[in-house]
């Protein structure tokens, strides 16, 4: 598990939302996708970001969901327990960084 | 590779005859051999291997099913006529005409023809089908579609109205794999996908290729519909080079990301899009954009 915190892009903070918001759940990529409405362009490469840092874990779909279903199986991710900590702490200081911003932002704009 | 080089070929299936046909049998399907390779020199299957390899194969499945002289020389000659210059009258000449009828009536004998009175013909072709749907994942996928129908709604029925049930569930079975393969893979169209992301996963570490697009393969048949899979595909195609750069760099200093990476990672990116427009261009029969 490393401690490097990646760039806390928007579409990463999205992503990790999504994730914190049931941290037992797993989801595979489209749908996270959908759910953040971000491009799969975006979501892959935050994702390969944050399994690289052990934040998440993905798993391959039981054969017996995928093979009734006639399709390839699915590649499922979930948040580790050392990651949704982490998540959690990124997200919190994202947000206090946005509130200090918007707080810096109406001094100024009080300013005469 | 010349005709005359390819004879290698046939051993296997004198070897198979050599104890129930006679040295002059033996040398008649040599020579109907001999005579197939020359006329379909050059010519090559859907996947790489010499035409001839098709006849041949025809011939030893004749030969296993215990049919005679003629019919293994027919099938080693079933497309010299509907497929190479061959004259009929030549073929006359060299094999007679029991050979050369049959060939000229399975010529003949399609899809929607009435079936001819002669079962040798229907057999010939049976053994014909049986190879081509062997091999069929070769050919584009609608046609593998049409053969598939045509096989279960044409060929099956023959197979069993003349007794050959073990061709009859053989082919069945290829037919009906077939499509519920195509039936799943949304009729070819997630097929061409995943060979342009095939293609575009080069850039990816050779380690996590296979994984990514058999993630993929998946993920494609979860949009709804086509324009959502588009979507999907393109998206994920301008998006290769940053997962690359993150895959070879999984302990990557996003805080401190240098300058460098930066540079690789735009250089990526526009190699990426050249290739996506090259991609398009050619699936849209154009070598480029036109801005209008």
């Amino acid at each position: 598990m490393s401690r490097k915190m990646p760039r806390m892009t928007l579409p990463t903070q999205l992503v990790l939302g999504e994730l914190i918001a049931d941290p037992t759940r797993r989801i595979h990529g489209f749908e996270l996708c959908a759910a953040t409405g971000q491009p799969s362009g975006t979501v892959y490469p935050i994702l390969a970001r944050l399994e690289g840092l052990g934040w998440l874990e993905s798993e391959w779909e039981e054969p017996d969901v995928h093979v009734p279903a006639g399709r390839p199986r699915r590649r499922y991710y979930r948040l580790t327990e050392d990651g949704a900590a982490c998540a959690r702490m990124a997200l919190r200081a994202a947000e206090a960084s946005r509130l200090k911003a918007a707080a810096r932002l109406r001094t100024a704009g009080a300013r005469p | 590779m010349t005709a005359q080089s390819q004879h290698g070929l046939v051993e296997p299936l004198l070897a198979q005859l050599s104890g129930s046909f006679s040295p002059a049998e033996l040398d008649r399907v040599r020579h109907a051999f001999a005579f197939g390779a020359h006329w379909h020199d050059g010519q090559w299957r859907y996947n790489g291997d010499r035409y001839i390899t098709h006849p041949l194969a025809a011939a030893e499945d004749a030969a296993a099913a215990g049919l005679d002289c003629t019919m293994v020389c027919a099938a080693l000659l079933h497309d010299v006529l509907a497929d190479t210059g061959c004259a009929p009258s030549l073929l006359r000449a060299e094999f007679g005409d029991e050979v050369a009828d049959l060939v000229e009536r399975l010529a003949a004998f399609r899809y929607g023809t009435a079936a001819p009175d002669d079962d040798r013909v229907i057999t010939l072709k049976l053994l014909d089908c049986l190879h081509n749907m062997r091999t069929i994942e070769y050919v584009d996928t609608a046609k593998q579609m049409s053969k598939s129908r045509e096989t279960l709604e044409w060929l099956v029925p023959h197979a069993r109205r003349l007794g050959l049930p073990v061709v009859a569930d053989e082919l069945e079975e290829l037919a009906r794999h077939r499509i519920e393969l195509l039936a799943a893979e949304g009729g070819g169209e997630i097929t061409a996908t995943l060979c342009a992301l095939r293609l575009g996963s080069i850039m990816l570490p050779t380690a996590a290729r296979s994984r990514y697009l058999e993630e993929w393969a998946a993920e494609l048949r979860a949009p709804a519909d086509q324009r959502g899979r588009r979507r999907f595909a393109r998206q994920l195609m301008l998006g290769l080079p940053r997962l690359s750069v993150m895959l070879r760099r999984p302990q990557w200093k996003d805080r401190c990301a240098g300058i460098m990476h930066r540079v690789a990672e735009s250089r990526l990116a526009r190699s990426g899009r050249k290739a996506l427009h090259w991609l398009l261009g050619q699936r849209s029969g154009r070598g480029h954009y036109s801005h209008r």
